[in-house]
């Protein structure tokens, strides 16, 4: 991965143009998530809305290059953008065309949000716990009840992807479906964050949403590829994206201390390289996780390794960054403090780094990742 | 004989691979004989490190095993002759890091042995994340090195960004430090001599001699 494609390093070239408006907005979007909606006109708001096809080959890497460096305007405004999102991911590996249409006429109309409603309250992301329950009715189609926490754009979404757990099924037996979120029973409100402000993560709760049967995603597929098959797919390709979140956060920490500490000495200016060396090899495994996964879309021990690296940098950065100004940085640097409360925030998205290292390690003992190679 | 850079990649693959397989020492026999054949290279402070089959074992009471041999620094060697070359350096951080990579196989065997609780300590959380943190240094480490290989010597485009001493320096401390870590995995077994900790302690000395001088870089050109 030393160099990307031709049009990939054009796009990279694009969305590093766009990011510098989104570092303008980041402030404004902490405090008032709302604002976005007055931002629609912004090329990069517009570009993550309009882009609604996900599943393209090569399109993690693609979406890594891009992410990061939105993320390097501002992760939070990114996040706050509308669009298809995760939920877009999903719809492309498990979706039928039919459902695909659907799904993307939703989002032609005009700038729309999505959410991808996954974690539980005490039970988290783990499938093997998930309590919402989507039960067959009598016509066919299908009942949903339960509830959900940290769904990103929760509250504004007009389509969500739902994760639950077909009655009678087995502890793995979990399917996605598609919720029009102005059917009754759907009811989300955002939650107070620490940072990733923009991104309105809410608590959402089902309440005998009915669910038509052409919205169960995967029953196209055949029996091996709809459930866990699929969604550890969909997971594979969502998290080197994560990595890229949190390497354009450590990247803009990193910008704001070059831009504004031109004489840095001894253990600072060590520091500061530090962090700069960090992040070129956490963007190369991270690249080198994505080109993988668009290989061979059930191979996520990269992934799971570059997620973890990532946010654990991520903080490191924002932290080292605010040392670099002294006392009460966090005050008199408020986009640097909003830096260091965002990188909190990708270490629960997509698996926390436990997850990963638990992920990974499976990966080691049975010979996944890691192998000698053949000389 | 200056080696093409395919050579020189090929060459660290295999050193690599000798030194996950075998150890630091046929590993460094072999990085010589491919790239620095006419004499041992020498670090920039002009000490080389020579592989010897046979070096006595510290308070060994006469034990030897594979090993390096120091040589007297060479004043000339400071001005560079008889330096290693780039290709040479970039081939000691492979065979650094498939030593560390045997190191960790050995970690999964002994550890997969080993019982406590009636589970093998492998399967304990606590080892299954220490032993996911040096994967993931292994990873990193062989992206770094990848994209080294390339940059150093390829189309010349990204010459002036090349900054050995930080980033293939900083490949070397992760490597010792993914090496220590492996080593308190296997407890006092890395401490006794010869074994995995005296293979850690040869592949560290390589590094320390080896090591460029840090230039430091301000932020602006950063």
């Amino acid at each position: 991965m030393t160099e990307l494609p031709a049009h990939l390093e054009e796009l990279r070239r694009r969305a590093r143009g766009w990011a510098g408006d989104l570092r303008a907005a980041a402030l404004e979007v902490d405090r008032d998530p709302e604002a976005v909606r007055d931002l629609f006109d912004l090329p990069a708001v517009g570009y993550l809305a309009n882009r609604l096809r996900s599943a393209d080959s090569g399109d993690t890497l693609e979406r890594v290059v891009v992410v990061e460096e939105l993320a390097r305007g501002d992760a939070g405004l990114m996040l706050a953008s509308p669009g298809p999102s995760m939920a877009g991911v999903l719809v492309d590996v498990l979706g039928s065309p039919e459902q695909q249409d659907w799904f993307r006429s939703r989002l032609a109309a005009r700038p729309a949000w999505t959410c991808f409603a996954l974690t539980e309250p005490e039970r988290g992301s783990a499938i093997g716990e998930m309590t919402t329950a989507l039960s067959p009715q009598q016509d066919g189609s299908f009942r949903l009840d339960g509830v959900k926490r940290y769904v990103g754009n929760a509250s504004r979404a007009s389509v969500a992807a739902v994760f639950a757990r077909r009655a009678g099924a087995d502890r793995l037996g979990v399917t996605a479906v598609l919720v029009d979120t102005a059917d009754p029973g759907w009811t989300a409100e955002p939650l107070p964050t620490l940072g990733l402000r923009g991104a309105r993560v809410g608590a959402v709760s089902l309440d005998g949403v009915r669910v038509p049967a052409g919205r169960v995603l995967g029953a196209h597929l055949p029996p091996t590829r709809r459930g866990m098959w699929g969604i550890v797919q969909v997971f594979n390709r969502l998290r080197p994206s994560v990595a890229a979140i949190a390497l354009g956060i450590a990247g803009a920490a990193h910008d704001y201390v070059a831009e504004r500490r031109r004489e840095l000495r001894g253990a600072e200016r060590a520091a500061f390289e530090e962090i700069g060396r960090r992040i070129e090899a956490a963007r190369l495994l991270t690249r080198r996780a994505a080109a993988a996964v668009d290989a061979r879309p059930s191979d996520g021990y990269l992934a799971s390794a570059a997620k973890a690296r990532a946010c654990e940098l991520a903080e490191d950065a924002t932290l080292v960054a605010l040392g670099c100004f002294g006392p009460a940085a966090r005050v008199e640097h408020p986009l640097l403090d909003k830096y260091a409360r965002d990188a909190r925030g990708v270490e629960f998205m997509e698996g926390t780094g436990f997850v990963q290292r638990l992920n990974l390690f499976q990966g080691l003992h049975t010979g996944r990742v890691g192998r000698a190679a053949q000389c | 004989m200056t080696a093409t850079v395919e050579a020189a990649a090929r060459c660290g693959q295999e050193c690599r691979a000798t030194a996950r397989r075998d150890g630091v020492v046929p590993a460094l026999h072999r990085l010589n004989a491919v790239l620095s054949p006419d004499a041992p290279p020498r670090g920039a402070s002009g000490h080389a490190l020579v592989p010897v089959d046979a070096a006595p074992l510290p308070g060994g009471g006469g034990a030897t095993a594979p090993g390096l041999a120091l040589s007297a620094p060479d004043p000339d060697a400071q001005a560079g002759v008889g330096r290693a070359s780039a290709h040479w350096r970039l081939g000691l951080a492979w065979v650094r890091l498939g030593a560390s990579e045997g190191l960790r196989d050995l970690v999964l065997v002994r550890l997969g042995e080993r019982h406590t609780e009636g589970a093998p300590l492998l399967m304990k959380q606590l080892v299954k994340g220490a032993l996911a943190d040096v994967l993931t240094e292994h990873l990193e480490a062989e992206c770094v090195l990848g994209e080294a290989g390339t940059e150093r010597h390829g189309t010349g485009r990204h010459e002036a960004a090349w900054d050995e001493a930080g980033r293939l320096g900083r490949v070397h401390d992760r490597i010792t430090r993914a090496d220590r870590a492996l080593l308190r995995l296997l407890g006092a077994q890395g401490f006794t001599l010869p074994g995995p900790g005296w293979e850690a302690h040869l592949s560290e000395l390589l590094a320390d001699v080896y090591r460029e001088r840090r230039v430091v870089v301000s932020p602006e050109e950063a």
